[in-house]
């Protein structure tokens, strides 16, 4: 009968209101969900059975607004937005240890420099060369809370790498169960459920922040992830965890990887080398002193032969007892005029066992302990050096005694091959070359030890590894900041040595009758001695200047463009989720007209109801 | 037609009220500081500018410490020097009395006590002038480059130690009774005093004691010239660093007042967005 079927037909309208409604209270109240997508009810007519009319109106589905193409978009440009936020917030710190241009670490060295100049002007001054000794340290304190601070933020950048690993894995995780929910519900009949594909969106869009992944939707909604390098990350209902060697391709994994290779790179200087050739290469004429330099680039001992007096004030006679020659075996003349041991420059080689923390400050010897071990790749030549002996008067003793075959042979003289252990009452320049390196190497054994009483250093030799000042100035700009840094200030530290070498216990000395008394050989005093240390020390000032130069603006020009990209990122980004909310986002005008559509048409289907029931009442009162 | 949703307007707003919050800090920043560059990404390309700069300021403050030096030294050993002239002078106007032929053996052994006196003069200058604790061939950087010497070299104290003891020579002979030596009694020996003196004097010999005494005085005027220089040098670097450096207070107060006002027009038009609703009204 038409009543019964209005009366059904109705009722169907009520359930498609009250649905209808659900919908909307539902959308109202996700409208400010992240993530939450818009939903709709997808109305049909129901049929009745034959198709021989229709049996009211059902819900045909429940689905949500959303574009794949514009959150594929949104998470692509995440991933590079976040990649540039993340990067910025380093180089933010990195920017900030600098300070101002004209003040933090310039500062420091500008002071520094300036009590070198008070020392080389007044050297018997004792304010003065007190005040050397200070802004040294001031310097080296400067420079060891920065060379601290690089390595928190590396171990920062380690940690909170850590962290987004483990999310990534509990975001593959979380969407694996996302694919096996979506897959029961086709199981069952049904599409993907619109919370579903919500969650879906809101993991790959989250995982997309931390890494760049390659995202596969299938028609059911299922998704497969993987790398760009082609790891799997999720396939169908299982998840792999992220590989430890993966290296990020962009999102915060991306930029926090890179940063670790670049401007957090551990300064690690037998991996690049860059920092031992910086180091040890000298901003003068690499041939006018010989050092001891490790592997991590630091100068060890200097000794310049001519005890940091000018040529001028020796007599031909002292010259002729300085030994000189250059790295290649081959001596020089005695008569060189100047007076220096050629600088080597080992690369990768490694010396423990020497002291090299006495400072100028507190007066030490710069070589107290005396074990130098050191590895070898070549055929190398350790370079024992000695003072020259001034006036007869001998400077100290030492002994070289060598753990595998070995030769100790004068560099002025043809190398006889002699016995392992040489023993020099005084001290010389001599040459140490190993019989059979090529065996050291193998047995693993590549260390040889050395021996030596104080004042008796050993220096390891490689003539292959000769750094000119074109490819030094290419290292430098190759490195990163912290690497640059750490060369500019060891740089310094190099240069103090090596102007100062044992005069700089003189700068500690309180009884001036001391520094005012005449060497008995050379009658040169210790005053002297400091204004000319003092002096030779600016030589370097030039080039460290010129580098600080050259890392500030390297740094601020990072920084500022880095800054610019994460601007325009932002921008589309923004711009991106406007789109998608237009698509995917609530308003409310819109759920509150809704509402009130549900309403009356719930309203209205009650009326017919009502109506219908009244006529079902009349005929049956007609009936009795 | 576009759609505005519910929670896109909100983070439109948020990023908005970030931005301008952002930028009212900045100008803040500047204000507190009074510098436009507070970091190297302040500005990058002013950066290693004003590095350079306050690098070159600090050398110079380096080099005028050293000119005060300079000068000072320079002052005193010209003025030992001059002293020294002066009294060669002296002993020269007593040489030419001396050799003149009408004097008495009594007005030469005058003039004799008189050359002495001198001579204990030129011995304390000279010793003077030798002393110092760093000695001979002191030298002090005014300039990149540029050396003044701030104490004699060896060769100049050489002369005048040679000078004093040929002097000496000449008014103490060691053997007064020798014919050939140098007898201030005889006006041939005053005759030799007034050629070693004139040869001092003469403007043509360098290592001659009034030659040295201009030639530290000429020194001492460089120090001067080169002060002069570096100060109108000094005001154009500490300009243009000014320039590049400091910040416009008067542009930064200007940023502040319009970035405060563009935050609260961006607060008060949220809020009241925000009360715009259907819901209001059913």
């Amino acid at each position: 009968m038409a009543s019964l079927s209005a009366l059904s037909i109705s009722a169907s309208a009520l359930s498609l209101a009250r649905s209808g409604i659900d919908i909307a209270s539902n959308n109202v109240a996700n409208a400010s969900t992240a993530g939450y997508s818009r939903q709709r009810v997808v109305v049909g007519d129901l049929v009745l059975g034959g198709g021989t009319g229709s049996a009211g109106v059902g819900v045909t589905a429940i689905r949500r607004s959303a574009s794949e193409m514009i959150e594929r978009q949104r998470r692509t440009t995440q991933t590079s937005y976040t990649q540039a936020q993340t990067t910025n917030e380093y180089l933010s710190s990195i920017d900030g240890l600098f300070g101002a241009p004209d003040e933090g670490i310039s500062q420091a060295l500008n002071n520094f420099y300036s009590s070198v100049n008070d020392v080389a002007r007044e050297p018997e001054n004792r304010a003065y060369r007190a005040g050397f000794t200070t802004a040294l340290s001031q310097v080296k304190d400067i420079y060891n809370q920065l060379d601290a601070r690089f390595g928190e933020l590396r171990q920062n950048a380690l940690t909170e790498r850590e962290s987004v690993v483990k999310r990534i894995d509990q975001i593959t995780s979380a969407l694996a169960e996302t694919n096996r929910g979506i897959e029961l519900n086709i199981g069952a009949g049904h599409e993907a459920a619109p919370v579903l594909l919500d969650q879906r969106d809101s993991l790959l869009l989250e995982l997309s922040q931390l890494t760049k992944v390659e995202v596969n939707v299938a028609e059911t909604g299922q998704v497969n992830v993987k790398t760009p390098s082609g790891s799997s990350l999720v396939v169908g209902t299982g998840a792999v965890a992220l590989s430890k060697s993966e290296i990020g391709a962009g999102g915060k994994l991306g930029a926090l990887d890179d940063l670790l290779r670049s401007d957090l790179a551990e300064v690690t200087p037998t991996a690049s080398g860059k920092l031992s050739s910086l180091a040890s290469v000298s901003t003068v004429d690499k041939n006018e002193f010989f050092e001891v330099v490790d592997s991590n680039g630091r100068t060890l001992y200097t000794r310049n032969l001519n005890l940091a007096l000018d040529q001028n004030d020796l007599t031909a006679a002292e010259r002729s007892n300085i030994v000189s020659t250059n790295p290649f075996g081959k001596p020089a003349p005695t008569q060189d005029p100047n007076l220096r041991v050629n600088l080597v420059t080992p690369q990768g080689y490694q010396i423990r066992g020497l002291d090299i923390s006495s400072d100028p400050s507190t007066g030490q010897n710069i070589l107290t302990k005396v074990n130098a071990k050191a590895r070898f790749d070549t055929q190398a030549i350790a370079v024992v050096p000695v003072e020259t002996t001034l006036g007869g008067v001998t400077q100290s003793k030492g002994a070289v005694t060598t753990t595998v075959p070995a030769v100790v042979a004068d560099p002025t003289q043809e190398p006889t091959y002699g016995k392992a252990t040489q023993q020099f009452e005084s001290q010389r320049l001599y040459v140490v070359r190993f019989a059979n390196p090529s065996v050291m190497k193998a047995a693993g054994n590549g260390f040889f030890e050395a021996t030596a009483n104080a004042g008796v250093p050993v220096i390891i030799e490689d003539p292959a590894t000769q750094m000119g000042v074109d490819e030094r100035t290419k290292a430098f700009q190759d490195s990163s900041a912290w690497t640059r840094l750490r060369g500019v200030f060891e740089g310094v530290e190099r240069d103090v040595f090596r102007a100062f070498g044992t005069t700089v216990q003189k700068l500690a000395v309180s009884d001036l009758s001391e520094l005012e008394m005449p060497d008995a050989a050379t009658g040169i005093t210790d005053y002297q001695l400091i204004a000319r240390a003092a002096a030779n020390l600016t030589s370097g000032r030039a080039q460290v200047e010129a580098d600080m130069v050259q890392i500030t603006g390297e740094i601020g020009q990072r920084k500022a463009s880095n800054e610019a990209i994460v601007k325009t990122l932002g921008s589309m980004a923004q711009q991106i989720d406007t789109e998608r909310s237009q698509v995917s986002g609530v308003n409310l005008d819109e759920e509150a007209l809704d509402l009130t559509r549900w309403q009356q048409a719930y309203a209205a289907a009650s009326k017919v109801i009502a109506i219908t029931n009244q006529m079902f009442d009349d005929l049956m009162g007609a009936l009795r | 037609m576009s759609r505005v949703s519910f929670d896109n307007s909100f983070r439109l707003a948020v990023n908005s009220l970030g931005q301008s919050g952002a930028r009212l800090q900045t100008s803040q920043e500047q204000l507190a500081s009074s510098k436009r560059v507070n970091r190297s990404s302040d500005d990058p390309v002013a950066a290693p500018k004003i590095l350079q700069l306050a690098t070159s300021l600090v050398r110079m403050n380096e080099f005028d410490k050293n000119l005060d030096f300079a000068e000072g030294r320079l002052a005193q050993v010209s003025d030992h020097l001059s002293r020294i002239a002066d009294l060669l002078s002296n002993l020269k106007e007593a040489a030419v009395q001396g050799a003149n032929g009408t004097y008495s053996a009594a007005d030469r052994a005058s003039l004799k006590a008189q050359a002495g006196s001198v001579l204990d003069q030129i011995d304390s200058f000279v010793a003077a002038l030798g002393e110092g604790k760093l000695g001979l061939n002191r030298t002090a950087d005014v300039a990149d480059g540029t050396k003044f010497p701030v104490s004699l070299t060896t060769t100049d104290l050489n002369a005048l130690t040679t000078l004093k003891t040929d002097l000496r020579a000449l008014i103490y002979p060691a053997n007064p009774a020798d014919p050939t030596s140098n007898d201030l009694s005889t006006a041939a020996g005053w005759n030799r005093l007034l050629g070693k003196v004139d040869g001092e004097l003469a403007l043509t010999s360098d290592t001659g004691a009034l030659v040295m005494a201009t030639r530290y005085g000429s020194f001492y005027q460089q120090v001067e010239n080169v002060r002069d220089t570096r100060s109108s040098l000094r005001l154009e670097f500490e300009r243009i660093m000014s320039n590049l450096r400091d910040a416009d207070i008067a542009e930064v107060s200007i940023n502040i007042s319009r970035d405060q006002t563009v935050l609260e027009a961006l607060q008060k038009s949220y809020s009241k967005l925000q009360g715009m609703s259907l819901f209001n009204f059913l």
